[in-house]
This record gives C-alpha cells, sequence and structure tokens, in this order.
C-alpha cells in the first residue's frame, strides 16, 4: 500500500473497513512494518556503500603504489598459504567489482558528493596525520587487535553502529509480531542518511589492520603517506598533482590504472632487455670458460660490481670466439636506469657484492655458534669478568648493544614484530643470528647502530613475495645466510675503507705505518669525506643547492652522515622499492671508460696508491649517490627556505 | 603571542643507549609515547616552542636527539657545537647509565660553549620499583659541582606517562639567557651573543666545522 496518499479519505476509510474489519490501527501497524523493512533494507544498502568506499580507499592507498602486474597478483594470491593476510583482507575481486558497479549505476548522486569531499580531505590530511596521527593510529591499531580476535562483525564504531545492528536484526516481515523499532531512530537515519563519513581513520573497520607486500603495518605509519606523496613529487610532480587533485574515486582508478601501464610497459621492457643480456652472457661466459679451461660456476659471470665482465669484455675483444662486446656498461646503464629487476635481484647482490666470493660454507654457523657460545659464558658467570678474554670481552659487549636494538629495529614490520600475535617475527631472530654472527666474524669492527637497520631491510627481500612478482621466480632458495655474506661483501668490497696511521712501536714515532680501517671504525674519516662533498662536489655539481644550504645557514653534513651509515635507508622518503634501487646501485661500479686500460693490468703506480684509488673510488659512489638524492629533491629543497624545516624533512 | 619576543636555541641530547632520549623528544614535541620505537642512527632533529607566560617570550628549541651507542661518541661535538642546552639522560632503573650521564657533563663542560645549559634528567621514573638510582644520589652529585661552581638543572620524568617532561624544557627554558638573545634584536631571529643561534654567523661556523675534525 505505498500509494495510499494518493487515494481519499473515503476510499481509505472504506479500505479500513474491507481490508481491516474497521480497525484503523492495524492498517497503521500493517504500514509502519513496512515502513521497517524497507528502512532495514535501507540500512543495508547504506552499509555495504560505505564499506565500499573503505575498500576504495583502501585499494587507492594500497594500489596506489603498485603496477597493475602487481595488482593482478594480488587478485590472484587467494590460495596463498600465509593466511594471516587473509584473515582481515577482503577479497579484491570482488571489491573493484562492486566498487564500480555502483559508481557506474550511480546507486546514489548524492552520495559521490560527501566521498569525493571526503578522499580529498583524507590526501589533504595526511600531513596533519603526521603530527597527531602517532595516538590516533596507536588507538587504532588496539581496537583493530581486538576486533580482530572477536570476528569481524564487530567492526563498525560510527555512532549509528547499533542502531544498524539492531536494523540488521529486525524481525522478519512475516512475523506476526509488529515491529517495535523506534520511529525517531528512523528519522535520524533518514536525515543523516547521506552517511557523512567522519574521520577516515576513525572509522576503519577491523578487517583494515593492513600489511604491506613487504610486511610493514601500514595503517599505523600514516607518515608512510606522507612519504608517498613526497616521493611521487620526487618521480613525477604532474601526476601528483593530478592525483592530489582528482575528481572522483573511479578517476582515480583510472588514472593509477594508466600510470601502471605506463609503468609496466616501461618495466617490461627493461626486464626483457635484461633477459637479453643475462642470456647473452650466459652464453659466452661458457665459451669463456671453456676455452680458458676454468671452471667456474655460472653463478660467477658477473663477478664483484660486475668485473668479470670486463674480463669477459676483453677476451670477446681479442676476437677469439666472438667480436666485441659491450656487456659490462650494458649491466651498468640498465642498472643505473631502473634498477635491477626484482627476478634478478638477489642473485645478483650475491655476486656485486663479492658475497660470493667471500663465502666459506659452513663458516656461518660456526660463528653463530661461537657467539651464542659466549653469550651463554657470559650470562653464566656475570661476576667474574676477569677471567675472558679480549675477544669474548668484545663479542659480548656487541651482543649487549645488538640486544638493545632488536626490538628497535623495524618494529612496525609483521615479520620483525608481529603485532597480531604480540611477538617476535621470524626476522627478528635471523636479524639477531646474522648481527651475532658478524660480531664474532670482524670483532675489530663490532656492531655499529645502522647495520641492524641495513640488514633488517635486507632480509625483507626474501620474505615470500616480497618484492618479486607471483610469475618470477622466488627467492625460496636464499636465506640468511647469503643477507649474512652480502653483508660481508659491503664492508669488505662496497664500503670504503679508510687507512689510518698507526705507530708499532712506541719507541719510534717517526716510524708510521698506514692500515685500513673499514668503514664502520672511521665515522670521522667519513665526516672529512662529507665535507669534502659539500665543499667541493656539492658546490660543483649542484651550485644553486649549495648557495641555498649556504644562505639558509643548513649543515648537509649533519644529516649526511645518518644517510651514510644506513646506507640510505633511514632516509623517510624513500620506500623500500626505491631502496632496493639504490642499493643496486651502490654495488655497480662506473662506466668503463673506452679507453681506459684493462682492470687487471698492473699500472706504473705503486701498489699502495692503486689500492687508495680504489678506496676513493668506493666513496665517491656514497657521494654520487648522496648528490643524486639531493638533485631528485632540489626543487623540494630550494623551496624551502627555513632551515628547521629542512632538517625535519632530511632527518628525523 | 605576536607582541611578546621571540628566540631560538640549539638543545642536544645526549646519554646511553636506550635510556629514552627519542621518547622525551617526542613526548615534549609530539606529546606521543611510542613504544615501537626505533633506535636513533647518527642524530635526528625535532623542534619544539615553548612560551614563558612570565617574560612573554616563546622559545623554539631546535633540539638534535643523538644516538646513545658509545660507538658513535665521536660525532658528538658535531650536534653540541654551538649547543644553547644539553639534557644529559640517564634510566633511573639503570646506575651505569648515571655514570654515562656524568661522563657526558664532564665532556660538556670541557668542549661545549660556555655557559651552555646543562640538565641531567633521569627518565622512567614510572618503573619505580626497578629503581637503580636514589634521588638522593643524584642530589649529593648536583652539590658537588655547584661547589664546583656549575649550575646544573636536575629533574626525573617519565617519557611514557608524560610526566615532568614539559617541567624539564620549561625549566631549562627560564635559564637560558632570553633577555640577552631578544635584546636589541626583536626580529625574528635570536641575538648576537656567544651560543645564541645566529644566521650570520653560518659561515663562520662552516669554516669552523672543517677543520674541527
Amino acid at each position: 500500500g505505498g500509494d495510499l496518499h494518493q487515494l481519499s479519505s473515503g476510499q481509505i476509510s472504506k479500505l479500513i473497513n474491507i481490508k481491516y474489519h474497521g480497525d484503523a490501527t492495524l492498517l497503521i501497524k500493517q504500514l509502519s512494518m513496512d515502513l521497517a523493512r524497507k528502512e532495514s533494507e535501507l540500512a543495508i544498502l547504506a552499509k555495504e556503500k560505505f564499506s565500499n568506499e573503505q575498500r576504495l580507499i583502501r585499494l587507492c592507498n594500497e594500489y596506489g603504489n603498485l603496477s597493475t602486474l602487481e595488482i593482478h597478483h594480488k587478485l590472484n594470491e587467494k590460495s596463498e598459504p600465509e593466511d594471516h593476510h587473509h584473515h582481515h583482507r577482503w577479497n579484491e575481486k570482488e571489491e573493484l567489482r562492486d566498487v564500480t558497479q555502483h559508481q557506474e549505476t550511480g546507486l546514489a548522486d548524492e552520495k559521490t558528493q560527501p566521498n569525493k569531499s571526503w578522499l580529498r580531505n583524507w590526501f589533504n590530511s595526511t600531513e596533519d596525520l603526521t603530527t597527531t596521527g602517532l595516538t590516533l593510529s596507536v588507538l587504532l591499531v588496539s581496537s583493530s587487535y581486538t576486533n580482530l580476535v572477536q570476528g569481524p562483525t564487530k567492526s563498525y564504531n560510527r555512532p549509528h553502529s547499533r542502531s544498524l545492528t539492531q536494523l540488521k536484526r529486525a524481525p522478519e516481515p512475516s512475523s506476526s509480531t509488529i515491529s517495535e523499532k523506534d520511529p525517531v531512530e528512523m528519522e535520524n537515519i533518514l536525515i543523516n542518511g547521506t552517511y557523512k563519513e567522519k574521520d577516515p581513520v576513525d572509522s576503519l573497520p577491523a578487517e583494515d589492520l593492513h600489511i604491506d607486500k613487504y610486511g610493514f603495518f601500514t595503517d599505523i605509519e600514516p607518515i608512510k603517506k606522507l612519504a608517498t606523496v613526497i616521493r611521487s613529487s620526487l618521480t613525477s610532480s604532474d601526476t601528483t598533482s593530478e592525483l592530489v587533485t582528482f575528481k572522483s574515486p573511479l578517476q582515480t582508478i583510472h588514472q593509477l590504472k594508466e600510470i601502471g601501464k605506463i609503468h609496466d610497459s616501461i618495466s617490461l621492457q627493461f626486464e626483457h632487455q635484461w633477459e637479453i643480456l643475462m642470456k647473452e652472457i650466459e652464453k659466452d661466459f661458457f665459451a669463456y670458460s671453456k676455452d680458458k679451461g676454468i671452471d667456474v660456476g655460472i653463478d660467477m659471470m658477473i663477478g664483484m660490481k660486475g668485473l668479470n665482465l670486463i674480463e669477459l669484455d676483453n677476451f670477446n675483444d681479442k676476437g677469439l670466439i666472438k667480436g666485441k662486446t659491450d656487456y659490462y656498461n650494458r649491466l651498468v646503464n640498465l642498472t643505473t636506469l631502473l634498477g635491477i629487476p626484482s627476478k634478478f635481484r638477489f642473485k645478483l647482490w650475491l655476486q656485486l657484492s663479492g658475497a660470493k666470493n667471500l663465502r666459506v660454507n659452513g663458516e656461518y654457523n660456526e660463528l653463530l655458534n661461537e657467539a651464542k657460545y659466549h653469550e651463554g659464558i657470559a650470562n653464566n658467570n656475570k661476576e667474574d669478568n676477569s677471567k675472558i678474554d679480549n675477544r669474548l670481552k668484545i663479542i659480548n659487549h656487541n651482543i649487549k648493544q645488538i640486544k638493545l636494538d632488536l626490538h628497535r629495529t623495524l618494529p612496525r614490520n609483521y615479520y620483525f614484530n608481529n603485532l597480531i600475535e604480540l611477538k617476535p617475527g621470524p626476522n627478528y631472530y635471523k636479524l639477531q643470528r646474522i648481527l651475532y654472527a658478524f660480531v664474532a666474524y670482524r670483532p675489530d669492527i663490532g656492531y655499529l647502530q645502522g647495520m641492524n637497520k641495513i640488514v633488517g631491510n635486507l632480509l625483507l627481500l626474501l620474505i615470500k613475495g616480497g618484492g618479486s612478482n607471483a610469475n618470477l621466480e622466488s627467492h625460496d632458495r636464499y636465506d640468511e645466510e647469503d643477507v649474512f655474506w652480502i653483508f660481508i661483501g659491503l664492508i669488505e668490497e662496497i664500503l670504503p675503507k679508510y687507512s689510518h696511521k698507526i705507530v708499532p712501536h712506541e719507541a719510534s714515532p717517526s716510524l708510521t705505518l698506514e692500515q685500513d680501517e673499514s668503514f664502520y671504525n672511521s665515522l670521522l674519516s667519513i665526516r672529512v669525506d662529507q665535507i669534502v662533498m659539500k665543499t667541493f662536489y656539492l658546490d660543483q655539481m649542484l651550485p644553486k643547492l649549495s648557495l641555498h644550504f649556504r644562505s639558509i645557514g643548513f649543515e648537509i653534513e649533519l644529516v649526511t652522515m645518518n644517510w651514510w651509515l644506513t646506507l640510505f635507508i633511514d632516509l623517510k622518503f624513500l620506500d623500500l622499492d626505491t631502496w632496493f634501487k639504490v642499493f643496486d646501485n651502490l654495488l655497480i661500479g662506473g662506466f668503463k671508460e673506452p679507453n681506459s686500460a684493462p682492470i687487471d693490468e698492473p699500472q706504473n703506480d705503486s701498489e699502495l696508491v692503486q689500492h687508495s684509488v680504489e678506496e676513493i673510488k668506493k666513496a665517491i659512489k656514497l657521494i654520487t649517490l648522496t648528490l643524486s638524492i639531493l638533485k631528485c629533491l632540489e626543487p623540494t629543497i630550494l623551496s624551502m627556505s627555513d632551515k628547521d624545516s629542512l632538517y625535519e624533512l632530511l632527518n628525523s | 603571542m605576536s607582541q611578546g619576543n621571540f628566540a631560538q636555541f640549539k638543545l642536544v641530547l645526549l646519554g646511553e643507549s636506550a635510556v629514552g632520549k627519542s621518547s622525551i623528544v617526542h613526548r615534549f614535541v609530539k606529546n606521543t609515547f611510542d613504544d615501537m620505537r626505533e633506535s636513533t642512527i647518527g642524530a635526528a632533529f625535532l623542534t619544539q616552542s615553548i612560551t614563558l607566560p612570565e617574560s612573554k617570550t616563546t622559545i623554539k628549541f631546535e633540539i638534535w636527539d643523538t644516538a646513545g651507542q658509545e660507538r658513535y661518541k665521536s660525532l658528538a661535538p658535531m650536534y653540541y657545537r654551538n649547543a644553547n642546552a644539553a639534557l644529559c639522560v640517564y634510566d633511573i632503573t639503570s646506575k651505569a647509565s648515571l655514570i654515562k650521564a656524568q661522563d657526558w657533563i664532564k665532556e660538556l663542560k670541557k668542549q661545549a660553549p660556555e655557559g651552555i645549559v646543562i640538565s641531567l634528567v633521569g627518565n622512567k621514573s614510572d618503573l619505580t620499583e626497578n629503581r637503580e638510582v636514589e634521588e638522593g644520589e643524584v642530589d649529593e652529585y648536583i652539590r658537588q659541582m655547584t661547589e664546583d661552581g656549575s649550575v646544573i638543572i636536575t629533574s626525573e620524568c617519565s617519557a611514557k606517562t608524560g610526566d615532568g617532561v614539559l617541567d624539564i624544557f620549561n625549566k631549562i627554558g627560564r635559564a637560558l639567557p632570553v633577555e640577552e638573545a631578544v635584546g636589541g634584536n626583536r626580529s625574528r631571529q635570536a641575538g648576537r651573543r656567544p651560543g645564541g643561534v645566529d644566521l650570520g654567523r653560518t659561515n663562520r661556523q662552516q669554516t669552523q666545522s672543517s677543520s674541527c675534525c
């Protein structure tokens, strides 16, 4: 009887007489029941709409950084064995369909309005979030956990959530009892029926406890969102401005898809080039090792810093088997352009870092045993320090500091800190073992804060699906031991060493020797290098920045110290994928100039000079990377005239 | 506020690893406590302003929060150079950390700019059951230092609960030569005085920095 209002009063009373035996209250009850039914339908629709919006936001948030390839991978990974992810993950495929359907059918035009401003607010508010977000996010997380444990039904904590659940449980229309629903509540819903969205963070459902592909709890890091904005402004200022001022979610999805397509076609192209290169090298290397009669595995064909390729190029240059090749420069070129594809990354890291050459099978476990043994001794006789030999003392001293830092390394990453079950993640222990083994391997270097971050982030490349797409070779066959040797490679081959003058005999102080000290033993020398970088290279390569720094009194070496000690991972605007690319570049040498002498031919210079030239080259690499990052940031930095905010941007 | 004075000071935090230096700073700057804080590497930078009602002065602190590991010690001069104030932090549940903090005071007395305002701060005051450092012990140390002519602000706080944190910065603010810094130069910049932050001195600072290490 939805058209009762069109009838005349006489017709209504007639209807009451015939259908309700003259009892008008029955009609009213019937009407109110109909109304209640409609109301509950409406509420359910609105609820669906709301959750769709939430999903969309999350999609925009999560997949804004992903290519379509990665999105497809995500969509197809439903059956992945790791179910932690999926307790709380929506079925994204459905999400996309739902969202687009709703949008396309224009389910409620008026509702796209709040949607729009809401989204924009979300983007605009990211900056505020960084300041106020911490408490908020902590609250959010704790509530999410409890919800997670109690199941997904309690997920909405908006003010009117109670009425929603009530409505859901509203009596079946067929039941004879008449709904006792308070009409006022219905009115409330209708009046506020547009479901004005408050702070989206405030109203995230429990399912939203969200872990990204590297295991970071992204919800509790609103700063990451800011980082995304900054980072995209680094790469392409045009698309960012579009992104920030977009018109509607649908349009955003479209734009993201477009960006993704471009990204994908470029990466595919590059990956293809990489594949071709690797195949060619492999073939030639086979011929080369056959000709030379050496038995070197194919996993050595690139070599430390790619130097084996120079040898291969030289060999080909002599034209015994093949004509001129340019493998080394091609490798360097591809790496500098877009980094190493995740498919080849870890495999190449092992070679480029020198880990392959340094690795001694079984040593890792031995070192680990030693460290654990020392730790045991230290725990057992705390009082009797005199008996402990020096090496043991040093190892224990380092272990103490490592213990202080383990739970302070990547605490927002699921694999380091399992917040769901409130226990350390598997990588926590891997990190511990690697650092322990390291201090046993090189007690003279020992543990320095910052190593934890580097090793920790390297470990993230090995997590299932981390950084690699579904169809690509998995990293299963690599483990923490490989990361350990990569780290050793870093220290032995990649990071500069500094020579220090030492006086071996106190009796004859004029007799000094030069001795190499590791990067991590040379904080003050690093500082000198950075002053050189500032006063010489920065001035020459980026004169505008240099001038700007000087005019506002900004001392770059105060921030670059952190950059170097963490190999740039401490930069909050670099996400992990970008950092991996920085790391790729750290591991390769520079282009080989066409006429330069082959690297292995001894030159006239003394060995000592040659040696220090090598070390200087390593330091130059760090300087190059630092200046590259500054160059990327140049427009942003030049627009900031306050040195304090600049320090905060680059170092906090 | 626009009528009041404005002064800017550089403050550095020193102290043993994991005593809670960064937590104190974050409590002061963002009024938050995060038990998932990462260890600081090198140093981190933050700023926060306070207003002293009695002198109607707004003080902006440029805060350098340094890494606590002993091995970073050699870098400390880089951060406390030109500092106007220092927070030497210890953990009340660790006697060893108090000794470290006192070592820092010793070093500052020797190396830091003259007139630097030094404070000795015991963090984690909420962990009373595990207390290893009694307040009387610190008082005795302060008394000795005062006899030697050194004024040291002392205080306990808990970055976790927020107790006493703001108080420390207010105390430091009052001890800083605000009048001097503002006097004669009412622009946004701090005044020209030793230790005061003066943008005009940048060039000299740079040349100093390149020769100092």
